[in-house]
């Protein structure tokens, strides 16, 4: 069984930078994404947000999220997330963020 | 070890002593060779051997005086001695041979097999006991190194063995005693000793009634736990006397609207939430207002109440429930108030049944008609505070005399393993039940919360058009 412990896995697609994030994301996990969300900005390639293994977010984690939302949309830096399983997914619908992040309209779910 | 095993071999019989030294060199033995007793005693002195083969029967000192001597000295009775006689020997010298501290006996002629077999298992004999011997030194210096007080009692409760670490707790004395505190501490598991703090630990030993008991001074630890729940009490008293504020004091209910509201702090010590609502009096009906910043502690109850404050200057200089969501998300962004909060204001005017709402990323309300079932109050959610350049819209909804509305927090919504949207299902189902608005309060905290501990704060406000 895997241990819903927070990862994120850095991989290489299409000339960009995915990362992928898995477990629970929480108050523990954010300074761990929010600084690989800033490394991966200031290396300045395209980068996609994979949630699609993620199986918790809180509001820390939504938190994290804002602020480098914000920091990019500042800084004119383009990213795109891909939603996770419903559960999670729901986090972001029912805090409206699924309208105010970039995600990719493939991945449209509620 | 690859060297070859010394032995001292005594024989005062040239031609004997040549027949069994020849035998042990092509066994593989290094061999000395004395022709008497004396001079065997004054070699294994001189320079102990491996193992020590002795004829019994020699001038002057014979091999059982010889054994005993070697056997009496503190220095060389660890080496085994070997009784070597000839056949005509009786069993009572076999017998004086071993009492004398002898560790084997072989009477001649002897097979060279026999005897390289038999040096062999005197020298793995030896071997074992020297493990036995250095194991014992290796416990005993661990034993007096540990800095826990350690000791060894017997079934009656005295000090058998004590490490030094003991004796200075107990006094030097303690070997042979019972010590009273221990019978104390064996039972609470911890012993107060001259204002420090032990731990005590009990053992039992296998296969035996004696018991290790261990004691471990947690004075530094235990002062540390108490700073700590000491600094965690403070904080906790500053953010609830900060939350605190954050409450109106009165709610404005009148024979037009009747108001009521509902803090339940959850029950995690660190964990104050920074929830919060209100009830702003407008020039002509008032505004509901509930919110919820996503951290806790402090920052996050201090925060709230800038929230809370802000939206009453808004309010009072006549900006419409969207613009103000809008300057209070700016304020968020903009000032790096740094947590994001989510909120939600219903404004009901006096004059008319159709009520305006804003939500921020918040739950959304339920309605509860006088006539029908009811069911949450708005459909959209708007994003929360915190995301630049967010906009918001005011959706509209009947609110008419009779009917009642219920804002809340996701504190009563959050239940571990269970998806929120279920969780505001079963809020929705539970308000059909209930008149009024305490009971209908008391009644969905006890069915959504009940006895268990919230996680997080719970808020509730509640308010019914009255029915004129």
């Amino acid at each position: 069984m895997k241990l819903p412990v927070f990862k994120i896995e850095t991989r290489e697609q299409a000339g960009g930078l995915v990362l992928a994030l898995s477990g629970e994301l929480d108050l523990a996990g954010a300074p761990e994404l929010t600084a690989a969300l800033n490394e991966a900005q200031s290396g300045g390639r395209a980068l996609t947000l994979d949630l699609s293994e993620l199986e918790f977010i809180d509001s820390s984690g939504l938190g994290a999220l804002v602020r480098f939302n914000n920091a990019a949309t500042a800084a004119g830096y383009e990213y795109s997330v891909i939603a996770g399983p419903p559960q999670v997914h729901r986090a972001f619908v029912l805090s409206g963020l699924d309208q105010a992040l970039p995600f990719a309209a493939s991945s449209a779910r509620s | 070890m690859t060297r070859e095993p010394s032995i001292l071999l005594a024989d005062d019989d040239d031609v004997g002593r040549y027949v069994i030294a020849t035998m042990l060199r092509r066994s593989g033995f290094t061999v000395r060779e004395v022709a008497d007793g004396l001079s065997a005693v004054a070699a294994v002195l001189a320079d102990p051997p491996d193992i020590a083969v002795l004829d019994v029967k020699m001038p002057g000192l014979d091999g059982f005086e010889a054994c005993r001597r070697i056997k009496s000295h503190e220095d060389t009775r660890h080496i085994p001695v070997l009784m070597l006689s000839a056949t005509f020997m009786e069993t009572e010298a076999k017998v004086e041979g071993l009492e004398t501290g002898a560790d084997a006996y072989l009477t001649q002629p002897v097979e060279a097999p026999v005897l390289a077999a038999t040096i062999r298992s005197m020298l793995r004999a030896r071997s074992l006991e020297a493990e036995v011997r250095s194991a014992a030194t290796e416990w005993r210096t661990t034993f007096d190194a540990i800095s826990d007080a350690v000791a060894v009692l017997d079934p009656d409760g005295v000090v058998v063995r004590a490490n030094p670490a003991f004796e200075a707790v107990f006094g030097s004395d303690a070997v042979g005693t019972r010590v009273e505190a221990l019978e104390v501490g064996r039972s609470s598991g911890e012993l107060e000793l001259e204002n420090r703090t032990h731990s005590v630990r009990v053992d039992v030993v296998p296969g035996s009634q004696r018991l290790v008991v261990t004691l471990s001074d947690v004075t530094a630890a235990r002062r540390t736990e108490r700073e700590r729940a000491a600094a965690l009490a403070r904080e906790q008293t500053i953010s609830r006397t900060l939350q605190q504020t954050l409450l109106p004091e009165r709610l404005p209910s009148d024979e037009r609207l009747a108001v009521h509201a509902w803090h339940l702090a959850a029950e995690q010590e660190l964990i104050v939430g920074g929830d919060w609502y209100d009830v702003i009096e407008t020039r002509n009906g008032v505004w509901l207002v509930i919110g919820d910043v996503a951290g806790h502690g402090v920052a996050a109850a201090a925060q709230a109440g800038q929230l809370r404050h802000s939206l009453r200057v808004y309010a009072h200089e006549g900006f419409g429930l969207a613009e103000s969501v809008r300057r209070l998300n700016e304020l968020v962004t903009d000032t790096e108030l740094t947590d994001m909060a989510t909120m939600c204001i219903v404004a009901i005017t006096h004059d008319d049944d159709e009520v305006r709402v804003v939500s921020a990323g918040h739950p959304p309300p339920v309605l509860v008609p006088a006539a029908g079932p009811p069911r949450l109050a708005v459909e959209g959610h708007g994003v929360v505070l915190g995301v630049v350049g967010a906009s918001y819209a005011e959706s509209t909804f009947a609110f008419e005399a009779g009917d009642r509305l219920m804002l809340y927090t996701d504190g009563l919504v959050e239940r571990p393993g269970e998806l929120i949207d279920d969780a505001i299902d079963r809020l929705v189902t539970e308000c059909a039940t209930v008149d009024g608005l305490e009971a209908l309060r008391a009644h969905v905290v006890e069915r959504l919360v009940g006895d268990t501990h919230p996680r997080d704060d719970v808020a509730l406000l509640l308010a019914q058009r009255c029915v004129l």
